[in-house]
């Protein structure tokens, strides 16, 4: 397949959706390639926190500033991504009381909007709080789900004339002296091969971006700081509760539609794949979060997943948390190369921002001055009135309609909303499988893991016509495996007995490990 | 409130059911207490025996029997290798001529295995089977032209799944549904209990053939989803097949599934009416024991604590999900006598990469260890109590999910624990 | 319901209080398998089919009120079949029962709450006052001593071993019942009195979750029995009175000095004795049982004495043709009036999903129905009639009083 086209973007995760509706909304014709799915790195790995700022007042005013900004933008234009909790800077007994005036000092310097709690009022809205509060600060912090962002700025764009190929992984480029000539590459489930001509190249490729860079000749020096995340099958706070000291580990609780998010923490890795949660992980944050919510200590885990911050290194010997976690945007004007960007850094919270600033140079180079209205104009599914609402999609389903089962029971999840997943995937080009269907869904996301729903979604797929001959139960198996690396670090208790029967049934009665 | 018995099987699962039944016939006072409902509702009902050996090679056997006496010679701390082949035929035996020859009407191959086709579209080895898969054996066996038949809105079973992964192997099968208007008035959801209410129903069953006669075509049987009633499945599939004139089967599903929960149904009744005492939901809570002997068990529900005085104690608690074992972030522990128990390492050992490669996750190893009585044994091997025995999931040494002899297991050792309960009470001068 | 059933306080008190209990009841073990609504007989037969799963889901998610708003909650017979398939041990009849318990007392449906009030304020739930109460006693002795003419009908005596409970329905509409029970108590032989209040044998508090009404209820039967010096309550044949008052002594820590026996464990125990002679000719119909819920399947589970095998030896000396209903015992389906459901109105619901329990019926081929259960006994009265079927509930009181042999 040739492409031609005047911006390509590498990366299909919030920052490179997030540019394809710049460009698009500039005028300047787009193509994304990503080469898994949607949020298929850092975007789909994260807290899901729309940061107040307030977490950065202190040792990083700028980024502070920034989320700042960005939280109140994303929280009009980005409303149906976002549930506006609110949220809560807690200091428990043992907590520095030199930090809290810190803190208010700092939060006052960069417009973060800090109010003290009443602790009293705070043990009736949080009842899962610990009681043993000292101090207590409510900040503008929301809840924000990155796959529905994501999705909502590719449609955006699509609606404008871009276009968006997953499964398409940049795998060369050739270069013709000051300028990248073509980019090659491979579509992942039909090896088809794709020559890209493009004007510009964006490289959104996250902590990828050293590989992209280094495909072009250009150097990019990136540290792999590899965060995890636990996740309870129940909702146990209401707002995003963090912990007022200095950032570390497991030290933010973040109400996410259904479930409750724990971490993070910040280990350096070597490599990008692959990534696991170790058993001393997990017990260290569920240890540390369970001090500001004890609920954790006996809560029900379900899963625990990882994502990976690229730092842009100054030093390599400087702590990973004190490296700001601002963007930079490379313009690899000193490599010699005139046509690429690179951005990485930054944050889920300032994803628009990011995109503004690496579109505003490539406008520049091609001439074009449109100005950025990403910061007004509202992403599909947003705007006015709109909000995530969990609560309507639940009451939604409390009474099926009549061919409107309910295929995911733990989250929720029924066929009609599959139906227009599934009716969009189409639309788009886009490979339909369980996978597909949980990144836009929740489906597979609950207690049972995919284990109920993601039989029942390719039984569906069956019965639609949509898979044929063997290749339903390769999925199934696949979705099983693909879930397995999250599932397995958090395998004592309730869940261990979920697997078990899980595996039980995919074993034992279906035999589906080793069908005859 | 008091009572006191010969024997106390803590457990109702298959391995608890199985005991008592044959406790009681040997003339012990039984009495059951089972927190739960156990593994049993939820498996296909169909009994595996062993049907993958070595696991790590996941070798099909076509006989059990051989790959049972490999096993036994090469790991004698497996169940089996515990109880020997003799035990184990015995035990086999004699349970299957009672299920054959009751309402369920199990059916088995000779001496082999047979392999019989699931709701995923799989192949699956077993051993015995109730009436109701007897032709899907059959069927399968000779790759008869077959309907396979699902319901609009029944999302536990898509028979297209079944078909597009078996036709290469299958000329002649078809895939069919049937729309909820066809037999159901109003707007009523279609789920398998509903269904399984309906089969039950004469006017149902009329109304379901008239729809599905002029689908039939060259089929010489009709599969359907294990949803042909609850407790009546072997009349029902009579009925259906006269009404139909073909060979009518059902084929096992997800969860949870009918097929486990008749047998369970049919055990339990069949126990009760022999005179054993079964008690589910409120559990065994502690034990009294001192020097090495239990004598009595408590009851702990929502009434006041009920003392049960036992001679002999079989525990048969099941695994994880039965609630015999249970672990937290630190280790695994056995539940009811804090009986020893090694975890593989710590938590990142338990599991494997892979979900379901082999040769499966080093946790389902992990079990209560016993003697070749079944008794428990502590440090060294020696047995820590003198009454009390150890049956089913719950023994270590096993992995019935990849060997495929989840029943299997539950039987012979639930027959071998029963066998040492009546040694030991003859030794102490008992006899019944 | 048309108009809110919650207000803004209430409706976040009830989200919260059913967040914390699903907690506390095990509700985030749910595995998703499923188990629970193949026990079910209303999931999917109820206008609403709310799946148990779902019930919990929503409560964990803070929608709880939605829960509280659905008429599904009084529609559910609280038989407990879900519990008893549940593998992870979570318990959905409490969620129920607090649910129901967190729609204001006022708009509970149909005559729950009603009857627990009176039960509380006049001691019985019929509002029976002392003097009809004891003019009833009289009147029905009187009648039977034509038959029987030593019969005592001892009330309010000082010292007897057994205190016998009645369910108020009898001396309100069934009177005549009053002498079968009268007539066994009588042959068996033993000492035994009737009080003059605190007599009743039912307990709806426990359906509305009224928990202080459910309290006071048993503390005050038992000072009475206490007053009167008893040691042993005959417990009569009402399964959910039997059940609310064996599970209310523990969960309100009531100390008694006295056992509660359910009067089917009593027949069964005074034909072993040789206290009653009987005569199992005297039936010739076919008989089958309906095992009710309550003193069957949900007292095993709570952890005190089932009726479900005295109940088949004593049918085993009063009738002969006797015939199981399958499924049976702890697997058996409720009568469809169940927690409370008979008094709550919804009778299209009841009467749609009772017709598994009319199929069981039907299939036994029995003209009589025994069930030792005052409110299974009213419900399929109910669903025979509306079903138009030949079949009849029967008391096991009835059935065993007639075969009594006199003389
Ligand atoms: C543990 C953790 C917690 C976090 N929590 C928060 C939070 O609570 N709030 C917040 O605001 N921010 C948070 N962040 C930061 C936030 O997640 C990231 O800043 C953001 O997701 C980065 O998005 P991105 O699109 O730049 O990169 P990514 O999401 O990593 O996207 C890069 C994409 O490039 C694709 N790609 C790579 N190579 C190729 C190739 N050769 N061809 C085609 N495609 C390629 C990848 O598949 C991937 O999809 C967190 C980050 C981590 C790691
Ligand atoms: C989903 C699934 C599918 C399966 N499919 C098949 C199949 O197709 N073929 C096959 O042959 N096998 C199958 N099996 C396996 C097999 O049936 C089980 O391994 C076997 O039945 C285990 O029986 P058990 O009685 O030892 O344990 P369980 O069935 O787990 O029973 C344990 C019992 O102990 C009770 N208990 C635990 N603690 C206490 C306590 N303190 N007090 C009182 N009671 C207590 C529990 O409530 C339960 O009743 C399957 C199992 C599962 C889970």
């Amino acid at each position: 397949m040739r492409i031609e086209t005047q911006v390509l973007v590498i990366g299909g995760g919030v920052t490179g959706a997030g540019i394809l509706r710049d460009l698009a909304m500039r005028g300047i014709h787009a193509v994304l390639l990503e080469r898994r799915d949607l949020n298929a790195g850092a975007s789909g790995a994260n807290h899901g926190l729309l940061h107040s700022g307030g977490r950065y007042v202190v040792a990083d005013p700028a980024s502070a500033r920034e989320c700042a900004r960005e939280n109140e933008v994303l929280k009009r234009i980005a409303s149906g991504c976002v549930e506006d909790t609110g949220g809560l800077f807690v200091a428990l007994e043992e907590d520095k009381d030199e930090y809290i005036v810190d803190f208010i000092s700092a939060a006052a310097r960069t417009g973060v909007s800090v109010e003290q709690a009443d602790l009293k009022e705070l043990r009736e809205e949080e009842p899962f709080l610990q009681p043993r509060v000292k101090a207590a600060f409510r900040v503008p912090d929301a809840s924000m789900n990155p796959f529905l962002t994501t999705e909502a700025n590719l449609e955006a764009a699509r609606r404008l004339g871009a276009r968006v190929f997953f499964y398409t992984q940049v795998t060369s480029m050739q270069r013709d002296r000051k300028r990248i000539a073509r980019v090659d590459a491979i579509q992942a489930k039909t090896g088809e091969a794709v020559e890209v001509f493009a004007d510009q190249v964006v490289s959104a490729a996250g902590p990828w971006v050293d590989q992209i860079g280094a495909l072009a000749g250009a150097d990019l020096r990136i540290a792999y700081s590899k965060g995890s995340l636990l996740i309870t099958n129940s909702r146990l706070v209401n707002r995003v509760i963090n912990r007022l000291r200095p950032p570390s580990d497991g030290d933010i609780v973040v109400p996410g539609e259904t479930v409750t998010i724990t971490g993070t923490n910040s280990i350096r890795v070597e490599h990008l794949d692959h990534l696991r949660t170790s058993a001393s992980e997990v017990d260290r944050l569920v240890e540390e979060a369970s001090r500001m919510v004890p609920a954790l200590e006996t809560a029900r885990f379900i899963r625990a997943y990882a994502g990976v911050r690229p730092l842009v290194l100054a030093d390599r010997d400087e702590p990973d948390r004190k490296i700001s976690r601002a963007f930079t945007v490379f313009d690899h004007e000193k490599d010699g190369l005139e046509n690429l960007v690179s951005i990485a850094g930054g944050k889920l919270t300032t994803y628009r921002l990011m995109a503004e600033k690496a579109v505003d140079l490539v406008s520049r180079r091609l001439g074009v001055d449109e100005p950025c209205r990403t910061a007004e104009i509202p992403l599909p599914g947003s705007g006015e009135g709109r909000a995530l609402d969990t609560s309507q999609r639940l009451e939604r389903l409390r009474v099926p309609p009549p061919g409107g089962e309910v295929l995911c029971e733990c989250e929720m999840v029924g066929r009609q909303q599959i139906e227009e997943i599934v009716a969009e995937l189409r639309k788009n080009g886009h490979p339909i499988d369980p996978n597909a269907i949980r990144l836009r869904s929740r489906l597979g996301m609950g207690s049972c893991q995919g284990g109920f729903c993601g039989y029942r979604t390719i039984g569906y797929l069956y019965e639609r016509g949509l898979v044929s001959s063997k290749k339903g139960n390769e999925m199934l198996a696949d979705f099983l495996e693909k879930r397995w690396n999250g599932i397995k670090p958090m395998l004592w208790g309730e869940q261990l007995r979920q697997e078990q029967l899980l595996e039980a049934i995919y074993c034992g009665s279906l035999n589906i490990d080793g069908s005859l | 409130m008091k009572t006191d018995c010969d024997l106390l099987i803590v457990g109702g699962g298959l391995t608890g059911l199985v005991a008592a039944w044959r406790a009681q016939r040997e003339g012990l006072k039984t009495v059951v207490v089972a927190q739960g409902p156990g593994s049993l509702p939820f498996t296909s009902g169909a009994l595996d025996l062993l049907a993958v050996y070595p696991t790590e090679a996941k070798r099909y056997r076509e006989s059990p029997w051989e790959a049972l006496s490999e096993l036994i010679e090469t790991e004698p701390e497996h169940p089996y290798g515990r109880v020997g082949l003799r035990g184990a035929r015995a035990a086999v035996e004699d349970f299957l001529l009672y299920l054959e020859a009751g309402p369920l009407a199990y059916y088995r191959r000779g001496e082999e295995n047979m392999a019989i086709v699931t709701g995923a579209g799989t192949i699956k080895p077993t051993y015995a089977v109730s009436v109701s898969m007897k032709k899907n054996r059959l069927a399968w066996s000779r790759r008869r032209p077959a309907l396979i038949l699902g319901f609009e809105g029944l999302y536990e079973f898509s028979p297209e799944q079944v078909v597009c992964n078996l036709q290469d192997r299958w000329g002649g099968l078809k895939a069919a549904r049937l729309d909820r208007s066809v037999l159901l008035d109003g707007d009523r959801r279609l789920t398998v209990t509903q269904l399984a209410f309906e089969f039950e129903r004469p006017e149902f069953r009329d109304r379901f053939a008239g729809a599905v006669k002029p689908l039939l075509g060259q089929s010489r049987f009709l599969g359907l989803p294990a949803v042909l009633g609850f407790d009546r499945v072997a009349a029902v599939c009579r009925d259906l097949e006269e009404r139909l004139g073909v060979g009518v089967f059902e084929i096992p599903l997800l969860t949870p599934s009918l097929p486990g929960m008749r047998l369970a149904a049919l055990l339990k009744r069949d126990l009760v009416e022999a005179g054993v005492d079964f008690r589910q939901g409120a559990p065994v809570s502690r034990l009294d024991e001192k020097g090495g002997h239990v004598s009595a068990a408590y009851r702990t529900g929502k009434s006041r604590e009920e003392r049960i005085l036992a001679e002999y104690v079989l525990v048969a608690t099941g695994r994880f999900f039965g609630g015999g074992l249970e672990a937290d972030r630190q280790g695994v522990r056995e539940m009811l006598l804090d009986l020893q128990v090694e975890a593989p390492g710590d938590r990142d050992n338990w599991h494997m990469a892979s979900f379901l490669g082999a040769p499966g996750h080093p946790i389902n190893r992990v079990g209560v260890k016993v003697d070749s009585m079944l008794r428990p044994v502590g440090p060294g091997g020696v047995p820590v109590y003198d009454n009390v025995f150890v049956a089913g999931a719950v023994l270590a040494g096993h992995d019935w999910v990849r060997e495929k002899s989840g029943a299997g297991i539950s039987v012979v050792t639930g027959y071998a624990a029963v066998d040492s309960v009546l040694a030991a009470r003859a030794r102490a001068g008992g006899g019944v | 319901m048309t108009e809110a059933v919650l207000s803004g306080k209430a409706r976040q008190h009830a989200r919260e209080a059913l967040r914390r209990l699903v907690l506390e009841t095990g509700g985030d073990r749910c595995l998703s398998c499923g188990a629970c609504v193949v026990g079910c007989p209303v999931a999917d037969w109820s206008e609403e089919r709310l799946d148990p799963r779902r019930l919990v889901r929503l409560i964990q998610n803070g929608l709880g009120d939605l829960i509280v708003e659905m008429d599904w909650i009084w529609q559910c017979t609280e038989c407990g079949r879900c519990n008893a398939l549940c593998p992870a041990g979570v318990d959905l009849a409490a969620l129920i029962g607090r649910a129901r318990g967190l729609v204001p007392r006022d708009r509970s449906p149909g005559q729950i709450q009603k009857t627990a009030d009176l039960h509380r304020t006049v001691s019985n739930n019929m509002g029976i006052g002392v003097d009809d109460w004891l003019e009833t006693v009289e009147w029905m002795g009187d009648e039977l001593r034509e038959d029987i003419p030593d019969l005592e009908v001892p009330v309010e005596r000082q010292g007897a071993e057994y205190f016998a409970t009645i369910n108020s329905k009898l001396p309100m509409y069934y009177p005549a019942d009053l002498q079968d029970i009268f007539k066994i108590f009588h042959a068996a032989g033993v000492d035994w009195t009737l009080p003059e209040k605190w007599w009743e044998g039912t307990n709806y508090a426990m359906f509305t979750d009224d928990e202080a009404t459910w309290e006071e209820t048993l503390r005050r039967q038992a000072a009475k029995v206490e007053q009167l010096g008893c040691r042993k309550v005959a417990y009569t044949e009402c399964g959910h009175g039997y059940y609310a008052t064996m599970a209310g002594y523990a969960k309100f820590g009531i100390e008694i000095r006295f056992e509660v026996i359910h009067v089917v464990a009593l027949y069964a125990l005074w034909i072993r004795e040789g206290r009653l002679r009987l005569d199992s000719s005297r039936h010739t119909g076919r008989v089958t049982l309906h095992d009710p819920c309550n003193a069957v399947r949900k007292a095993s589970m709570a952890g005190f004495a089932s009726i479900a095998e005295d109940a088949r030896f004593v049918l085993s000396h009063v009738c002969e043709d006797f015939v199981e209903m399958t499924p049976n015992r702890d697997a058996n389906y409720c009568c469809s009036g169940g927690g409370g459901a008979l008094i709550a109105g919804f009778k299209k619901a009841r009467t749609h999903y009772g017709k598994v329990k009319v199929d069981q019926i039907d299939r036994t081929g029995a003209d009589l129905v025994c069930t030792p259960c005052v409110n299974c006994y009213d419900a399929l009265d109910n669903l025979a009639r509306d079903y138009k079927r030949p079949w009849r509930p029967v008391h096991l009181w009835k059935l065993l009083a007639d075969a009594i042999v006199t003389g």
